[in-house]
């Protein structure tokens, strides 16, 4: 089990009440699609480095457009 | 006042359409600033559990932001903070930082769910700016607050109210404190006076919006031409508002307060309304009777009052 996708699943449910499974992740959803916008995306970052205490590219997360992508990225930190 | 010139309503919470909400939790304060769109102190504390009833009522995922006077003078402060996600909302906190000096009073925030502040930096970490237009010589305290924010991870936004003639050279000022204390990631809010309630400069000495942009271009090391190329796109993605430039200094950067953004706005009330952006269908203010109406329209109308 990944934790860094397990933390994404919690932060989205906690902080913007979206219920991630590994389905929509694995299907490349964009974040606007999801209903998440610029704000939420700040939220969740946030929320994943305080949580995991790492720090994420800003360079990267610029290129990132869906949650599989996000998900993809984070993993690098398993 | 005549509220058919203001275009002045309320609504239910359940018949909500407002994105940005303000609710005003005090009308106590720990300083006496020049500019104060509420300076009126004899009112009480909005009622807590009104509220959270509110809150459960609202319709639409909402942007609260909790303001006062100063909200932190509220002592239920954070069980505000707490109704505001247990229904799902987005919440900010409007402070002026005192109380955020402290490292606990931080960490009961944090706990609090809050991961989102606006710290109010008018002199940003000059003590003679900060007497000169909020009345107290508190740059030390700010500058805690800053650093304890920073800590605690929270996405920031800081506004600065430019006063001709006092703190026209805050906006480089403000860079230089980032680059101090480490602050990388923040919407730093650059304004001009905004006459509502107590305010220290008229409309026909406020500084203009191109002044505003040449400063922030003179200073950010940024061109006009970048700045502009802003003007009149929606605000996140929404709303277009004629009063605000929003745009980043990294060009390329795509999400809100991750790097460093800036928002210029013109609160000149240059209209025979006298409020800022008139008729915004995103900025709402819970009432004392605990409706909802339009910001401006309803601070205009309470002027000296709630």
């Amino acid at each position: 089990m990944s934790k860094t996708r397990e933390t994404l699943k919690k932060i989205a449910m906690d902080r913007v009440d979206i219920e991630l499974t590994d389905e929509i992740i694995n299907s490349g959803t964009s974040f606007k699609d999801l209903g998440i916008d610029s704000l939420d995306s700040i939220e969740i970052i946030v929320s994943i480095e305080d949580e995991l205490d790492i720090e994420l590219s800003d360079e990267t997360l610029d290129a990132v457009t869906n949650i599989k992508e996000l998900a993809d990225y984070l993993s690098e930190f398993d | 006042m005549n509220t058919k010139i203001l275009n002045y309503y309320e609504v239910l919470p359940e018949e909500n359409t407002f994105v940005d909400i303000m609710a005003d939790i005090t009308h106590k304060c720990n300083m006496t600033c020049k500019n104060c769109y509420i300076p009126n102190r004899d009112v009480p504390d909005m009622d807590l559990e009104k509220f959270k009833d509110f809150m459960s009522r609202i319709a639409g995922r909402c942007m609260i932001r909790i303001v006062g006077a100063e909200p932190t003078m509220n002592p239920l402060c954070e069980e505000y903070i707490k109704a505001v996600f247990e229904n799902g909302h987005r919440c900010i906190l409007l402070t002026n930082g005192l109380r955020l000096s402290h490292k606990n009073y931080v960490s009961k925030l944090h706990n609090a769910g809050l991961r989102h502040i606006y710290l109010s930096l008018n002199g940003v970490d000059n003590d003679d700016w900060y007497e000169s237009i909020d009345e107290m010589r508190c740059a030390d305290k700010k500058i805690k607050a800053l650093q304890n924010i920073r800590e605690r991870k929270f996405i920031l936004d800081t506004g600065t109210i430019i006063v001709p003639n006092v703190n026209e050279d805050a906006p480089g000022a403000l860079l230089e404190l980032f680059d101090r204390e480490n602050i990388n990631n923040a919407l730093m809010r650059i304004k001009n006076v905004g006459q509502l309630g107590r305010f220290q400069t008229e409309a026909d000495d406020n500084v203009k919006m191109d002044q505003l942009v040449k400063l922030c271009s003179e200073q950010m090391n940024i061109s006009e031409d970048y700045i502009n190329s802003f003007r009149n796109k929606k605000l996140y993605g929404i709303y277009e508002e004629k009063n605000s430039i929003l745009f980043p200094l990294r060009e390329g950067n795509k999400i809100l307060n991750r790097g460093r953004w800036v928002k210029i706005t013109n609160w000149d009330t240059d209209n025979e309304i006298g409020i800022p952006d008139p008729n915004s269908p995103r900025r709402g203010r819970i009432t004392k009777d605990f409706m909802l109406a339009p910001t401006y329209e309803h601070i205009k109308l309470n002027e000296g009052g709630y």
